[in-house]
């Protein structure tokens, strides 16, 4: 096997992990995984919004999570560590499902954008941006955007400021995707801070 | 000459309904032709715009030769001279995708052999939009004189915008939209939306107008 061919297999096997674990933990508000292989097997670190539901009583759902992995993706003794977000508003992946599962649920999806889009702001970020876009059967498709603050599209900032992802609503009469784009609080290559520079009396009357 | 829409969606949206209006409003309601619809309530209601029919106009439109059909895979573009000895201007009563499935061909132009078949130029126009070009070009206008806008933004406020991936005449600077459509997306369409997301189907007009 080739170089090339190992690092497209590994990322394969990432990106179906993840999708399993998407699917598995949708309850627990899963946001990511990190994949380590270490001298005594694989170390998966998973990031979620509610770790206690992927724990499970004393372990037990953490336990069966482990097994279906060993079995279903041959990961050689899986080591899964929970490591809950601290500000869930800030992850655009978890703000997306909230909205997806909102609009699944039927409930009025502009109401639950806009409280989306608000929760986001309060958490401190600089700008964030909510697109719903779709059809549903006998109408046109069409997208709705929501946006507070200033969102960076392209450049530098764009790559290092910005959490982007994206959910889908599977509905009975058609599908909705969502698109949620953060702008972290991060340190921008943008921001000046003009020092203050103290003038002694000499010079002052010098000038 | 009367022009066409042949209704191709399973039920007949609010939003469709509003496109067919304005539509009529251009066009006038005796030049106005509806077919394919097979539910009678809602033939009822779009008698109020339209002469309407419940036969497709692959059975009515003949002899073929005499029908044109505004495909927008069609090969050739629309030109004056193709409205001469048409009786039949046929547009495609489907509400669009993003992008489109080219669902005219598939549902229209393939059904009618020996029919006309003609673009209005790039993009996919809405019903009214393609009413108002097709209405346009036989009073004698040529394509290249009519401007259109590729896309539409309606800002509600500050914070939110509904964008519409649709080309658009634009008569006097403004893009041709009636203002009853602009209405239903910024008002009602989310209650519609919800209702239908609720039920697991989109309704028709006809559930929503009184007995």
């Amino acid at each position: 096997m080739t170089t090339r061919d190992l690092f497209i297999q590994k990322g394969l096997q990432k990106m179906l992990i993840d999708r399993f674990l998407k699917h598995e933990l949708r309850r627990a508000g899963y946001a990511g995984v990190d994949i380590m292989r270490t001298p005594l097997g694989t170390r998966l670190t998973i990031y979620a919004e509610r770790p206690g539901i992927i724990i499970g009583r004393r372990g037990t759902n953490i336990r069966a999570l482990a097994q279906k992995l060993e079995k279903e993706f041959n990961i050689e003794n899986p080591q899964i560590d929970v490591i809950p977000i601290e500000t869930p508003e800030l992850n655009a992946k978890i703000m997306a499902q909230r909205i997806a599962r909102a609009l699944e649920r039927g409930v009025k999806f502009r109401r639950a954008a806009f409280i989306a889009l608000r929760q986001i702001m309060e958490a401190g970020a600089r700008g964030a941006e909510i697109v719903i876009s779709g059809k549903l059967r006998s109408e046109r498709a069409r997208y709705e955007k929501y946006v507070a603050g200033t969102v960076f599209k392209s450049g530098y900032p764009s790559e290092v400021c910005v959490d982007e992802a994206v959910e889908y609503a599977l509905l009975k009469p058609g599908v909705y995707g969502v698109k949620v784009r953060i702008v972290l609080p991060k340190p921008h290559p943008d921001d000046i801070q003009i020092k203050e520079v103290a003038i002694s009396p000499q010079a002052k009357e010098a000038s | 000459m009367l022009f066409v829409i042949e209704h191709l969606e399973p039920v007949l949206s609010k939003w469709a309904w509003l496109e067919y209006k304005h539509a009529s409003e251009i066009v006038g309601r005796e030049r106005l032709l509806i077919t394919n619809v097979k539910d009678p309530r809602e033939a009822r209601i779009l008698k109020r715009i339209a002469i309407v029919s419940s036969m497709s106009i692959t059975e009515v439109g003949s002899p073929p030769e005499r029908v044109l059909v505004l495909d927008p895979q069609a090969f050739k573009r629309l030109d004056t001279c193709d409205m001469k000895d048409v009786d039949f201007v046929v547009i495609g009563g489907i509400m669009g995708d993003h992008p489109p499935r080219g669902r005219t061909r598939v549902l229209l132009t393939s059904r009618l052999p020996g029919c006309k078949a003609r673009n209005l130029g790039e993009g996919q126009f809405s019903v009214d939009g393609a009413i108002y070009i097709a209405f346009m070009v036989s009073k004698g206008a040529s394509l290249s004189q009519i401007p259109v806008v590729n896309g539409l933004e309606i800002r509600v406020n500050e914070y939110f915008t509904i964008e519409l991936p649709y080309m658009f005449p634009v008569i006097n600077g403004r893009p041709l939209i009636s203002d009853e459509l602009v209405n239903y997306l910024i008002y009602e369409i989310e209650d519609h939306e919800v209702e239908a997301i609720r039920s697991g189907d989109v309704k028709s007009i006809a559930d929503y107008e009184a007995p």
